[in-house]
């Protein structure tokens, strides 16, 4: 027996060799996926990329620095995609791709309704050209779901289908959406301070508030997109989930708020998205718990 | 699964690199040639060369889908495929994704190809005309699936050998009507005095012109039209789908009138 199979069979006895193996692998993909986002991420999440080539590259380079490190792992440690989870599996698993489409969207609403008590920011059906431009405006922003898929597959492929499972299998559940929370949060380190997604440059304790909360916002939309990841037993699930969160909820909170009011309370709408993502994301969690 | 993309993947690997190849070594030449030639007037010419370049690349790779369905044909798999329990539409559903998933292989590869190219070419294109590049790559690989959603259904219930006849009427089902509007149709827009092919020049020369004339060109454009325009990507993916359904649906019948007719 070669010693890639011994390994792999005292892994799934749960032996030291096999758990120091896992860890070695986190600890790997960890580091690859972090360096590749340090180095091409500050110079790419910046507002100049669109007009150089270069920094595309970069850019794409950085987005899909743990689907990089998660075939550059899974190749060095011989386990190859064996498991299946890359494959969509609609059939028999309707509820779950439902659950892709319907959760963010509660999300968004919910994101919606907070921003309105908190900063009174106007619940308004806001546009100009009435209805018909409201449906075209929010059509506009769902063709941009594809690219929005293609570039967030760079991080499904390494979040869901490989970190999370491998840290369950070593800290259960709650360890794995706790702690593969805090990884992917600060993993989003570059575009927080360059950018200042979500929570704006201006925020009380730039930066380390921004990668606090970035945190708590991955662990809840964490668990939401796990317990997908689970039920559809595919990847594709949560990456429909997760481009949905990044286009449609934003057109949702585009369409309903009132910019002007919001101008220069980015933070304070981050803080509601982040409350937002817990009150859909703890429920999410109870019920992979309850699955279990 | 797995199991049936790899097979479909030996089948055209050869097949793919050398095309894949063969495009590589042909921009190469092409840059060369421009970057020896070096004068502002070549490099006026280049970006659309090669955006050319990539659309002939993207036509070449619609032969690979009908090459998988000869060989399955050839080596009569279809019999031992639904002997093995995995199910027409698992099946069936290997191949589509396999279509996809080499459509967006080649735009990907094109894209790469172009990113570097113009690097290596230093030519003064600019972000606007490389994402008007782009933007015919990502039309390029919308038409590609769309011919495939229409033609495999046709081949697996008529055979891969009927499927390059299919393709090829397809084909022509899309050009004809578009040969008769460049010939008797009205293209001031793009032939005549203030037309694109003559502005091209001054477009390149400064890029920003080409911006203010795309962003009027997305004022006049009317709403009803923008609304037909986003909802392209999504009737394209249902398309694909509706495709897929029936597919499932004629399989089987197809495996046993093509089979048969081709084994005796």
């Amino acid at each position: 027996m070669d010693s890639v199979k011994q390994h792999k069979l005292m892994s799934e006895e749960g032996n030291t060799p096999g758990k120091y193996r896992d860890l070695i692998q986190i600890a790997l993909f960890v580091a690859i996926a972090y360096t590749l986002i340090l180095v091409f991420g500050p110079q790419s999440y910046s507002f100049e990329t669109g007009a150089d080539m270069k920094l595309q590259v970069f850019y794409h380079l950085a987005a899909f620095s743990p689907a990089i490190a998660c075939v550059i792992v899974r190749y060095a440690f011989g386990e190859g995609f064996k498991d299946d989870i890359l494959f969509p599996k609609f059939i028999g698993h309707g509820k779950a791709y439902l659950l892709s489409v319907a959760l963010p969207v509660i999300f968004g609403l919910i994101a919606c309704v907070l921003v309105t008590i908190v900063l009174g920011a106007g619940f308004t059906f806001k546009s100009e050209g009435g209805v018909f431009d409201a449906v075209l405006n929010n059509m506009l922003m769902s063709v941009s779901f594809y690219y929005a898929a293609f570039i967030l597959l760079g991080e499904e492929l390494g979040w869901r289908a490989f970190l999370y499972d491998k840290l369950e299998k070593h800290c259960g559940l709650h360890g794995s959406v706790v702690i593969g929370g805090i990884i992917w949060g600060v993993w989003h380190l570059p575009p927080l301070v360059c950018m200042g997604i979500n929570f704006g440059l201006e925020a009380p304790g730039f930066p380390v508030t921004n990668v606090v909360l970035m945190c708590i916002f991955c662990i809840s939309a964490g668990a939401m997109m796990q317990l997908l990841r689970k039920m559809s037993d595919s990847v594709i699930a949560p990456l429909i989930a997760h481009a949905v969160i990044d286009t449609v909820c934003n057109s949702l909170i585009s369409m309903f708020l009132n910019e002007e009011l919001l101008e220069g309370k980015q933070f304070a709408m981050g803080c509601c998205l982040v409350a937002a993502s817990m009150i859909v994301g703890i429920p999410c969690w109870i019920a992979m718990a309850k699955r279990k | 699964m797995r199991g049936l993309l790899y097979r479909d993947m030996k089948c055209v690997v050869y097949r793919t690199f050398w095309m894949f190849l063969y495009f590589i070594i042909m921009d190469l030449i092409v840059t060369v040639v421009f970057k020896m030639a070096n004068t502002d007037e070549a490099f006026k010419i280049y970006p659309v060369l090669m955006a050319g370049m990539g659309a002939l690349f993207f036509i070449m790779i619609q032969i690979i889908p009908g090459e998988i369905m000869k060989t399955e044909e050839k080596k009569e798999w279809k019999y031992y495929l639904i002997s093995t329990g995995l199910g027409v539409e698992k099946i069936v559903a290997e191949r589509y994704l396999m279509i996809f998933l080499i459509n967006f292989a080649t735009y990907v590869f094109a894209y790469l190809l172009m990113i570097i190219f113009f690097q290596l070419a230093d030519s003064s294109t600019t972000a606007l005309i490389f994402s008007l590049a782009n933007g015919v790559y990502i039309c390029l690989l919308g038409l590609n699936l769309l011919i495939q959603a229409i033609e495999m259904p046709l081949g697996y219930r008529f055979g891969g050998a009927q499927s390059d006849k299919i393709r090829v009427a397809i084909l022509l089902l899309f050009l004809l009507p578009l040969a008769a509007y460049l010939l008797f149709g009205d293209i001031e827009w793009l032939a005549g005095e203030n037309g694109f092919y003559y502005r091209y020049r001054e477009y390149m020369e400064d890029p920003e012109l080409l911006t203010s004339a795309a962003v009027s060109y997305m004022e006049n454009i009317s709403r009803i039209a923008l609304l037909i325009f986003t909802l392209i990507p999504h009737l394209l993916v249902l398309c694909y789908y509706l495709s897929y359904k029936i597919s499932c649906k004629v399989y089987i019948k197809g495996v046993k009138d093509n089979g048969f007719r081709e084994t005796a």
